[in-house]
């Protein structure tokens, strides 16, 4: 793939060399494979040079166009139509009928500056409402099924140009201020060379699974990168697997799927939700990476993972760390394939003093997971404020360095600079920083936490503006005074809210708690237990105003809150104690 | 779907669904109060969707991904999901 400058070029060359193989399977339902949908390399590329014809009759090369459609082969042609039209998609969810995924929508919409969106038949409806109802003038609604697509020969191939855009991907910022990370050709085709270096894939591996299409993980991971590599994608609809999570594990059985990664509550899920019965039917011996990303990986979830689904015949060295994000494409790294996984019994206080030290004798340790080692990428672990580069076995920022490192989010010059370009206090140039926390030791990458606020809970990323703009929503005591959102790993990551309140009255502050929690459940699907009311004045902010998150966890964490109302899930209470759970304000 | 399922509905649901939650939340059915809502018990919209699945396995039938969410406690899933398959209790007991 080496040979080709762009992604156009690679997939036409597929296209002839291999035309009449399989490059993508669509199973609605894994469990009725008769409803299996495919398509060749050459249908797929006739497909994707006719929505490619459309759009070039109605709008200019670079313009950005959405592509609201759900996992299926009718997403897959439009997302390739649009960079066969050599303009810019941007895969975002379909409207599910909630005003927040509405608004981020629209707020995607505007950010990107996006001239048009593809769209299903089904949704159709609703977003002519929605084009009005977000004053979106001009922006044009596509549905690629019912229109008359012009034949593949009216296609205008794009100049190849490994610096020009590929696609935006918004899986960072707020739902009110997204922002989209630049990635173009050349780092697209350098992310497939890495990741197909780190997991041993090529021609061969049949990559699938549920990861919507919206996320870097299931645009990249499960569709783009078998495609480059010329081996075959199958996708299944995520509602499928939240539904009935055997319907995944169905699905690599029936497909010999070799390659499925989903973030770690996936595994949790699909192993706590199995039965016996269904166990005894599945074979999993051909599933040799199921990578664990895009959420923090834990130890029990790996070794509990392999051991629950060993009777299926699930390779023990399976479960695969790894660790990635929108800004670097989609990898960072990945555990080696075949190895059991590297987990290392840490001192808990040690770490959080920044240090790596073995366990006291008879102490509780936390079990760090190695997401593999630091090889394909020049991966460092900087202290955040010098930029200095830290020794073996101490907590510092990752930073990386490589050609799948995106070219920077759109629009936003001063934060690209910020983010992808820095230099180490010894002036070696060109690092991203990740945000996260982390620890190089023996050569093996442990990520650790994170310096950005960002609260990752079953995969999604959440900001805790969004769940804190929601709180204020809930219930009329909380209309004045501010609140904090975080998360704390009990081991699960679980979100906690601690919001100032002026209300005395117990049993209508119990009512505020319910209503907080009862109101980020329906809008932003976010299950907070731990909902913390304190006193007006009490959640800590700087002198400009500023929330400060971190500090209010940390004075959580230690019970140095003083509650007028708490309410804590069984496993903070167990895993936290020194938590405050009574109420000690008078 | 078969009759003979539906006729005692109400109250094997009931029990039914108490045994869902309780396994999902990691607690006892005799916890689990059926007109409290079902994120007082930590259900968050991943469970919620393996209950949809659940409920949808067990009647036969094909819910909205959102019947969690817009009927958020027991009681408020068994009539909605009576009220879906037509009628009352009785109405079932006579089909």
């Amino acid at each position: 793939m080496n040979e080709h400058s762009s992604f156009v070029e690679l997939m036409c060359a597929r296209a002839m060399e291999h035309g009449d193989q399989t490059a993508l399977v669509f199973s609605a339902d894994p469990f009725r494979p008769e409803r299996d949908e495919i398509l060749t390399y050459r249908s797929l590329d006739q497909a994707a040079r006719r929505v490619a014809a459309l759009l070039q009759a109605r709008f200019a090369p670079g313009d950005r166009v959405l592509v609201l459609q759900p996992t299926g082969l009718g997403f897959a042609s439009s997302f390739l139509g649009c960079v066969y039209a050599g303009m810019v998609p941007v895969a975002a969810p379909p409207p599910d009928g909630h005003r927040r995924q509405a608004d981020r929508i629209a707020a995607i919409a505007r950010d990107a500056d996006a001239v048009a969106a593809l769209a299903d038949t089904t949704d159709m409806e609703a977003l002519t409402t929605w084009a009005k109802e977000q004053d979106l003038p001009g922006f044009a609604l596509l549905d690629p099924s019912s229109e008359q697509l012009p034949l593949a020969a009216a296609w205008r191939r794009p100049p190849a140009d490994p610096d020009a855009l590929v696609f935006l991907q918004y899986t960072s910022g707020s739902t009110s201020d997204p922002k989209g990370v630049m990635v173009d050709h050349a780092n697209l085709l350098a992310n497939a060379r890495l990741l197909a270096l780190v997991l041993d894939l090529d021609s061969a591996t049949v990559a699938g699974g549920w990861l919507p299409m919206h996320h870097d993980f299931g645009l990249i991971g499960l569709l783009l990168t078998p495609l480059i590599l010329g081996g075959r994608s199958v996708l299944m609809p995520p509602m499928a697997f939240l539904k009935r999570p055997n319907a995944w594990l169905t699905l690599i059985d029936r497909h010999g799927i070799d390659f499925s990664p989903a973030p770690n509550f996936a595994f949790e899920l699909a192993a706590r939700r199995a039965t016996d019965a269904e166990i005894a039917e599945l074979d999993l011996s051909r599933w040799r990476l199921a990578v664990n990303g895009a959420e923090p990986v834990h130890a029990s979830t790996l070794e509990g993972f392999a051991r629950r689904f060993a009777a299926a015949g699930l390779s023990p060295t399976a479960p695969l760390p790894g660790y990635g994000m929108a800004e670097t494409t989609l990898v960072v790294s990945g555990d080696r394939p075949g190895r059991h996984p590297v987990i290392t019994p840490v001192d808990p206080a040690a770490l959080e003093r920044g240090e790596l030290a073995p366990p006291a004798d008879g102490a509780t340790a936390r079990r760090l997971v190695s997401c593999g080692p630091a090889e394909v990428l020049d991966i460092i672990v900087v202290d955040p404020d010098s930029g200095r580069m830290l020794p073996d076995g101490r907590v510092g920022e990752i930073w990386v360095r490589g050609p799948n490192v995106a070219r920077g989010y759109w629009r936003r010059p001063e934060e690209t600079a910020l983010v992808f370009d820095v230099t180490t206090a010894d002036g070696d140039p060109g690092y991203l920083r990740t945000g996260d926390l982390g620890i190089l030791h023996e050569g093996e990458l442990y990520v650790t936490g994170r310096i950005k606020e960002l609260i990752i809970v079953r995969g999604r990323n959440l900001y805790p503006q969004d769940l804190e703009a929601v709180t204020r929503t809930a219930h009329p005591a909380l209309e004045r005074g501010v609140g904090a959102a975080f998360s704390v790993p009990v081991p699960e990551e679980e979100v906690v809210i601690v919001r100032e309140c002026r209300e005395r009255d117990p049993a209508e502050l119990a009512r505020v708690a319910e209503a907080v929690r009862d109101r980020l459940s329906r809008e932003c699907g976010v299950n907070a237990q731990g909902i913390v009311l304190v006193r007006p004045g009490r959640v800590a902010r700087t002198s400009s105003g500023k929330i400060q998150r971190r500090l209010v966890r940390e004075q959580f964490l230690r019970g140095d809150l003083t509650p007028v109302h708490a309410e804590l899930s069984p496993s903070v209470r167990a895993n936290l104690p020194a938590v405050k759970t009574g109420r000690t304000a008078s | 779907m078969h009759g003979s399922e539906l006729a005692p509905m109400e109250p094997s649901l009931r029990s039914w669904l108490r045994e869902r939650v309780a396994h999902y939340a990691r607690r006892e059915p005799a916890d689990i109060d059926p007109s409290v809502s079902l994120t007082n018990y930590g259900l968050d919209s991943v469970y919620a969707l393996s209950l949809c699945g659940d409920l949808e396995d067990h009647l036969g039938v094909v819910l909205e991904p959102t019947v969690v969410w817009d009927h958020p406690t027991i009681e408020a899933l068994i009539a909605h999901v009576e009220e879906m398959l037509g009628g009352s209790s009785r109405r079932m007991d006579a089909g």
